[in-house]
C-alpha cells in the first residue's frame, strides 16, 4: 500500500469517525463546554463554579436530561491563562461538539474566544464580565452581578459609616479587577470620597508592601482590593507588618480566602458578601432563602462546609439554561439564545437574573458588606 | 516627594521580597554545584515546605518546630526520589542536560497537581515564628518574620560557603558539576554527589517555603512563580554561587520596589528586568563568579 493510499484511507477514517462522533452527539447527548481554571489564581473560584454546575447537571440527568438527552459537561483547564482558554475552547468546539458554554471567571480568556464561538452561534453563560462588542454580547450572558455593585457597596459603607474620605486601590491584572478600579475612581466623588492612588499587582506577587505603603503615603486611610484570589492574604499580612492600622475592603471572595485574611486583620477586614454567605441573616419570607436551601442542601451533602458562593453561580447558570431550553423546546443554539433573551426574571442563589433586560443578568445590587468576627460572618449594619 | 522614613520603608519592602527570591535562588545554586542541572521543581519544594508544615501543624497537631523538621525531612526524601527515579535513569540513558531540566519541570507540574488532588486548592498559612508587632525604628516598621528570613538566609550562605570551600564533601560536589568524568576517575562517586545535591537543594527549598509562608500563604499553585523569581535571582548572582543568588534576589526585589515607587506598580517588572538586561549585557556571567567555574 502506497503512502498516498494509506494517508487517504487514514483521512477518510478520521472523517468517518468524526461524523459518527458528531452524529452520536447529535442523537444521544447534550454537550456543555466549560473553560475553567483548575490551576492558577482563579482555580478556587472556577472549580467551585464547575462543581456547582455539575451538581445541577446531576439533578437534571436524574430527571431524564434536557429534552430526553443526557447532559455531559466537558471542562478544559485554562490554568488562569487567556491563551490556554482559547486552545481549550477550540478543542471543545472541534472535538467535543460543545452546544453551549458554561464558562468560568477568566474574563480575558472568554473575551479572546468569544468571536469564534459567536460565529458558530453558540450561547455562552459565563462567570466573568462581558466584552464591549455588541455582536459578542448578543450571545454572552454574565452570571456575575455588575462590577459597580461590588464597588458601590464598599464606597457607600465608607461614606455612611466612617470618617475615611481618602482611599487607595489595589487591583490585579484581570479585566474584572481593572474595571472595578476604574469604576471606583469614577464613582468615588458621588460618595464624597477621593481616590489618592491605584496600584496594580500580579496575582503571583510575593509581596505588596511597597504598593500599600505608597498608597498610605499618598493619604489613603482604607485600601480597596479589587479582584479575587489568595493575593488578599498577602495584602493582609503586608498591612499588618506595616502596622498602618487601616482597614482593607476586599471584593467578593471564596470563604477559604476570607477566613485566612480575617485571621490576620480581624475587624479591619471587610468584604463584599453574596447572599449564600450570609444566608442565616436572610428573612424566611425572602424568596431567595428557599432557592439557596434547594441548592445548599445537596451541596453540603457532597462538599461539606466548602463555600457555596461561587458554586451557586454555576448552579444558577444551569438552572437558567434549563429554563431557556424548556421555553425554546429545542437544543439549537439560536433558539436557546432567543429563549434566554425573553426569559422572565429568574430567582437564583446569587440574585435575581433578568436577561431580557440586560445580559448582565443581575440588575439589582445583591451584595452586603460583612466581616468575620470570632469565626462567624456578620453583616455590617 | 517622600520623606526619609517612607523611603526607608520602601527599601525594607524591596529587601523583604528580595530575600524571598534570594532564598529560593540559593536552592538552584546548590543543585547546580553538584550536577550542573537547573531544577525547576525547586518551586515545588518551596511550596511543599510550607504546605507540609501547615498539614503537620494545623491538621495533625504537631508542634510547629517538629512540623517544620518533618516537612524538611519529607521534601528531602522527595528530592532524593526525583534524583533516583528520574535524573539517574536519564543519566544512564545519556540524556542531555536539557532533557533533565525539562524532566524537572515535569516533576514540578506533578508536584503541583498531586498537591491539588491530595490536599486542596485553598490558601493556607502557618504562624509567624515570633508573634508580635513589627519592630519600629525611625518611623519604619520591620516585620519580625523578615528578620528570620534575612538571618537564616545569611546563615545558610555562610554554612554553604564553608561546605564548598572547607570540606572534602563540598569540593567533591563542585568537582562533579565541573567535570563528572574526571571526578569519577578521581574516585568520587558522582551519583551519590548528585543525590546529595538533590537532597540538600530540596531541604533548602522546603526551609525557604517554611520561612516565607508566614509572610503570605502557601497553595498548590505558588511553586512556579517562586521557581521563576528564584531562577532569575540565581542567574543574576552567578549561577552556582549561593551568596550571589541571595544578593541577586535582593537586587531584583529592590529594583521592583524602585519601579513601584517612582514609576508605577504595573511597570515594576519592566523597570527591574530592563536594568537586569543591561547588567547581564555588561556581566553575562552574573554579578559573582560561579563556584563551579
Amino acid at each position: 500500500m502506497s503512502l498516498t493510499t494509506a494517508t487517504t484511507r487514514l483521512a477518510a477514517g478520521m472523517a468517518v469517525a468524526a461524523f459518527i462522533s458528531a452524529s452520536a452527539n447529535a442523537q444521544d447527548k447534550y454537550v456543555i463546554g466549560s473553560s475553567a481554571a483548575y490551576s492558577g489564581y482563579a482555580a478556587t473560584l472556577d472549580r467551585a463554579w464547575v462543581d456547582g454546575a455539575k451538581l445541577a447537571i446531576k439533578k437534571f440527568n436524574e430527571q431524564g436530561g434536557f429534552l430526553g438527552k443526557k447532559i455531559e459537561i466537558v471542562v478544559e483547564d485554562n490554568r488562569s491563562e487567556p491563551q490556554e482558554a482559547v486552545s481549550g475552547y477550540r478543542k471543545m468546539l472541534s472535538s467535543d461538539g460543545a452546544q453551549v458554554f458554561v464558562s468560568g471567571c477568566l474574563s480575558a480568556g472568554n473575551f479572546a474566544a468569544a468571536p469564534v464561538i459567536v460565529r458558530q452561534k453558540i450561547p455562552m453563560l459565563v462567570c466573568s464580565i462581558l466584552p464591549k462588542e455588541e455582536n459578542l454580547v448578543a450571545w454572552m450572558y454574565s452570571l456575575l452581578p455588575r462590577p459597580a455593585h461590588e464597588v458601590d457597596t464598599r464606597l457607600r459603607y465608607l461614606q455612611e459609616r466612617t470618617q475615611i474620605r481618602e482611599i487607595g486601590i489595589l487591583y490585579d491584572q484581570s479585566p474584572y479587577a481593572g474595571l472595578q478600579a476604574k469604576l471606583a475612581q469614577e464613582n468615588a466623588s458621588r460618595f464624597g470620597l477621593k481616590v489618592v492612588g491605584a496600584e496594580q499587582f500580579q496575582q503571583t506577587d510575593a509581596d505588596l508592601s511597597v504598593s500599600i505603603k505608597k498608597l498610605h503615603a499618598a493619604g489613603a486611610r482604607a485600601i480597596l482590593k479589587m479582584g479575587t484570589g489568595p493575593s488578599g492574604v498577602t495584602a493582609a499580612k503586608n498591612l499588618k507588618e506595616l502596622a498602618l492600622g487601616i482597614p482593607m475592603l476586599t471584593s467578593t471572595e471564596d470563604m477559604s480566602v476570607l477566613i485566612e485574611i480575617a485571621k490576620v486583620l480581624g475587624k479591619d477586614m471587610l468584604f463584599v458578601a453574596g447572599q449564600t454567605q450570609v444566608v442565616s441573616s436572610i428573612a424566611d419570607t425572602d424568596p431567595i432563602k428557599q432557592v439557596i436551601a434547594d441548592f445548599v442542601t445537596p451541596w453540603r451533602a457532597e462538599y461539606g462546609e466548602r463555600d457555596p458562593f461561587w458554586a451557586g453561580r454555576g448552579y444558577d447558570a444551569m438552572m437558567i439554561l434549563a429554563e431557556a431550553i424548556h421555553k425554546a423546546n429545542s437544543l439549537e443554539g439560536e433558539k436557546v439564545r432567543d429563549a434566554l433573551n425573553t426569559l422572565p426574571a429568574f430567582q437564583g442563589t446569587s440574585g435575581l437574573y433578568n436577561f431580557s433586560v440586560d445580559h448582565n443578568g443581575v440588575t439589582a445590587n445583591p451584595y452586603v458588606l460583612a466581616q468575620i468576627l470570632d469565626g462567624k460572618v456578620v453583616i455590617v449594619k | 516627594m517622600y520623606d526619609l522614613s517612607t523611603l526607608l520603608q520602601f527599601l525594607i519592602g524591596g529587601l523583604s521580597v528580595g530575600c524571598i527570591y534570594g532564598l529560593v535562588g540559593i536552592g538552584y545554586s546548590v543543585l547546580y554545584n553538584s550536577s550542573g542541572i537547573i531544577n525547576f521543581a525547586q518551586g515545588g519544594f518551596v511550596m511543599l515546605g510550607g504546605m507540609l508544615t501547615y498539614i503537620f501543624y494545623s491538621l495533625v497537631g504537631v508542634p510547629l518546630v517538629l512540623a517544620m523538621l518533618a516537612a524538611i525531612a519529607l521534601v528531602s526524601c522527595l528530592g532524593l526520589a526525583i534524583e533516583w527515579v528520574v535524573i539517574r535513569r536519564l543519566r544512564q540513558r545519556n540524556a542531555s542536560v536539557h532533557i533533565m531540566i525539562l524532566a524537572t519541570l515535569a516533576c514540578q507540574i506533578l508536584i503541583e497537581n498531586a498537591t491539588l488532588h491530595f490536599v486542596d486548592d485553598k490558601p493556607h498559612s502557618i504562624p509567624y515564628f515570633t508573634p508580635g508587632p513589627p519592630l519600629q525604628f525611625l518611623g519604619v516598621a520591620v516585620g519580625l518574620q523578615i528578620l528570620w528570613i534575612i538571618g537564616i538566609s545569611l546563615l545558610l550562605v555562610f554554612l554553604l560557603g564553608l561546605l564548598y570551600s572547607r570540606t572534602k564533601f563540598g569540593r567533591a560536589m563542585r568537582a562533579c558539576a565541573i567535570n563528572p568524568e574526571v571526578a569519577r576517575i578521581l574516585g568520587i562517586k558522582v551519583e551519590r554527589m548528585v543525590a546529595a545535591g538533590f537532597i540538600l537543594s530540596a531541604a533548602l527549598g522546603a526551609l525557604g517555603g517554611i520561612l516565607i509562608t508566614p509572610t503570605q500563604y502557601t497553595a498548590f499553585h505558588i511553586g512556579i512563580p517562586f521557581a521563576v523569581s528564584g531562577f532569575i535571582a540565581a542567574i543574576i548572582g552567578g549561577l552556582g554561587n549561593p551568596l550571589g543568588a541571595f544578593i541577586g534576589g535582593i537586587g531584583l526585589g529592590v529594583l521592583q520596589a524602585v519601579g513601584v515607587v517612582f514609576i508605577d506598580a504595573g511597570y515594576k517588572n519592566v523597570v527591574a528586568f530592563s536594568v537586569l538586561l543591561l547588567l547581564l549585557f555588561l556581566r553575562p556571567q552574573g554579578l559573582f563568579k560561579s563556584l563551579v567555574e
